[in-house]
């Protein structure tokens, strides 16, 4: 609304004050008459009625400077203004930046927050996984190193086994030759016997013979006594060599239950290691199993994790975006500022250039996504690998 | 791989922590600055392998600090890659010419992050 008001005059502001006086001047001089005194009244009168409109004309003035300069502040349909939205403006826009501030801040917090734990979880399973890694394989080469070892001295016991079975073939053999020995001592003995009779003969051959045969008697007496010597000799071998051959008897006999004690004995601890390693086996692949399935789990853990570190980036786009509103927002509170000292001081507005504003604002932008949204376009969505240039 | 070490510089702590964690994974060292004028006080002459830098920073900005690192004679060699949200050509073309050897848009992928590592790096 536009205002069409005059600035007020002397003759509108000293007329009834000097109108008041000269009234009051000419009771006084009726009143009294025209005495010194009168007449000093009377002037006094003149001069203060005239003051009284002096000051109220000076009091008029400055009203209307005032309200002069607050239809200038005030609504104007020439310029648009509105001192009651400026001034609403001018309050609300540094809370709104200070509260985008606080959010942006708080956000930024609380995501360098999560991004260090996170970052921290993602070592803890990478140092666990690395330390962890092999584990199994070693397991299972220990396994097969023990089940080898172990068939070794299984090995080594058999051919142990082996070469006393050999010996015993040996021991047996020899049982063999005492059987030829014993023969042999019989064959001692039938010679003897033989000779002891060809002795006897030749010593009757003698005896017949008479003088001429003395000296071949005694010579078939010496024979006689040797046969009987070699039959004695023949029949001890013979004793020597059936003792020799029990001995080998009891030998075999005990040997053999020894060698089939020991060949159980072996089957047994075979079986029993057979046993263990294959106990030791199935828990050797439960062990493993369950650390491959662990080790899977802390790489799909680690890669998860890893992804939510790639998506807290946002934090990033936002506080850039937030920042970028905050900052306009004071840029408006400035304008809003200076237009309203421009207007207070009687200058006149310079136009709003809306477009220059938005593109101004359009230059601070630094992500594709704001350009869209400024163009009041959907942002794209986030492209699944980065966009990299090489120069 | 290992011994190699490589200067992040981001305002963004978060994304600091991503990138440093993403490149111990793989083995390498890493210094951070954040910003421009933080990663030459961290340069310092040390070596360092590659650079991977941000665009828009307070205090000084990503093409101003390549461009100001590039004249130090240590790392006139030295590989930069730009990691920013920005993909505006202009801004491309100006990181090349400060001596950029590549370009990377966030949100970046560890994996595509670690490829490029690899293949700029500094022998």
């Amino acid at each position: 609304m536009e205002h069409a008001s005059s600035s007020p005059s002397l003759v509108d502001f000293t007329f009834i004050p000097a109108l008041l006086g000269a009234c009051g001047t000419g009771a006084i001089l009726f009143v009294g008459g025209v005495t010194p005194t009168t007449l000093a009244l009377s002037a006094t009168q003149v001069v203060l009625a005239a003051g009284l409109g002096f000051w109220q004309l000076r009091r008029a003035q400055a009203r209307h400077a005032e309200r002069a300069a607050d239809q200038a502040v005030s609504q104007s349909p020439a310029s648009g203004r509105d001192e009651a939205l400026e001034a609403l403006c001018v309050a609300v826009l540094p809370v709104w930046s200070e509260q985008i501030e606080a959010a942006r801040a708080h956000t930024e917090q609380e995501i360098v927050s999560l991004t260090s734990r996170f970052a921290e979880l993602a070592d803890r399973i990478h140092s666990v996984a690395g330390a962890d890694h092999g584990g199994g394989d070693r397991l299972v080469n220990l396994m097969a190193s023990s089940q080898n070892q172990l068939d070794g001295i299984l090995h080594s016991l058999r051919e142990a086994l082996s070469s006393k079975g050999a010996l015993l073939d040996e021991v047996n053999g020899l049982a063999g030759l005492t059987e030829q020995l014993k023969s042999m001592a019989k064959d001692v003995g039938d010679v003897a016997r033989q000779t002891n009779l060809l002795a006897l003969n030749a010593a009757i051959e003698a005896a017949r013979a008479g003088e001429a045969g003395r000296g071949f008697a005694v010579v078939a007496d010496e024979v006689r006594k040797l046969s009987t010597l070699s039959g004695d000799t023949g029949q001890k071998i013979g004793e020597t060599v059936e003792t020799v051959n029990g001995a080998i008897a009891r030998t075999l006999e005990l040997s053999q239950l020894h060698a089939e004690r020991d060949t159980g004995t072996l089957n047994q601890s075979g079986e029993t290691i057979e046993q263990v390693i294959g106990a030791f086996g199935g828990t050797t692949r439960d062990v493993v199993e369950r650390s491959d399935a662990l080790a899977d789990n802390a790489a799909a853990v680690g890669g998860a994790i890893a992804e939510v570190l790639v998506a807290l980036q946002f934090q990033d786009r936002v506080s850039q975006m937030l920042g970028h509103i905050r900052d306009d927002q004071a840029r408006l509170e400035r304008l809003v500022i200076d237009r309203r000292a421009l207007a207070a001081s009687g200058q006149p507005l310079p136009t709003l250039d809306t477009r220059g504003w938005l593109a101004e604002l359009a230059r601070t932008y630094t992500m594709a996504e704001q350009v869209a949204v400024h163009h009041g376009k959907r942002p794209a969505a986030a492209a699944a690998e980065s966009d990299i240039t090489f120069f | 791989m290992s011994n190699k070490t490589i200067l992040i510089v981001d305002d963004s702590i978060s994304i600091r922590q991503v990138v440093s964690m993403t490149l111990k994974s793989a083995g390498y060292d890493v210094i951070e600055g954040c910003d421009g004028r933080d990663a030459l006080t961290k340069l310092d002459g040390r070596k360092v392998h590659l650079i991977i830098s941000d665009v828009n920073m307070p205090n000084m900005d990503g093409i101003t600090f390549v461009t100001a690192a590039k004249k130090l004679p240590a790392y006139r060699f030295t590989p930069v890659i730009m990691l920013t949200t920005e993909s505006d050509a202009a801004k491309k073309a100006a990181g090349q010419a400060a001596g950029a050897k590549a370009w990377m848009v966030k949100p970046f992928q560890p994996a595509q992050m670690l490829a490029a590592v690899s293949k700029l790096i500094m022998p």
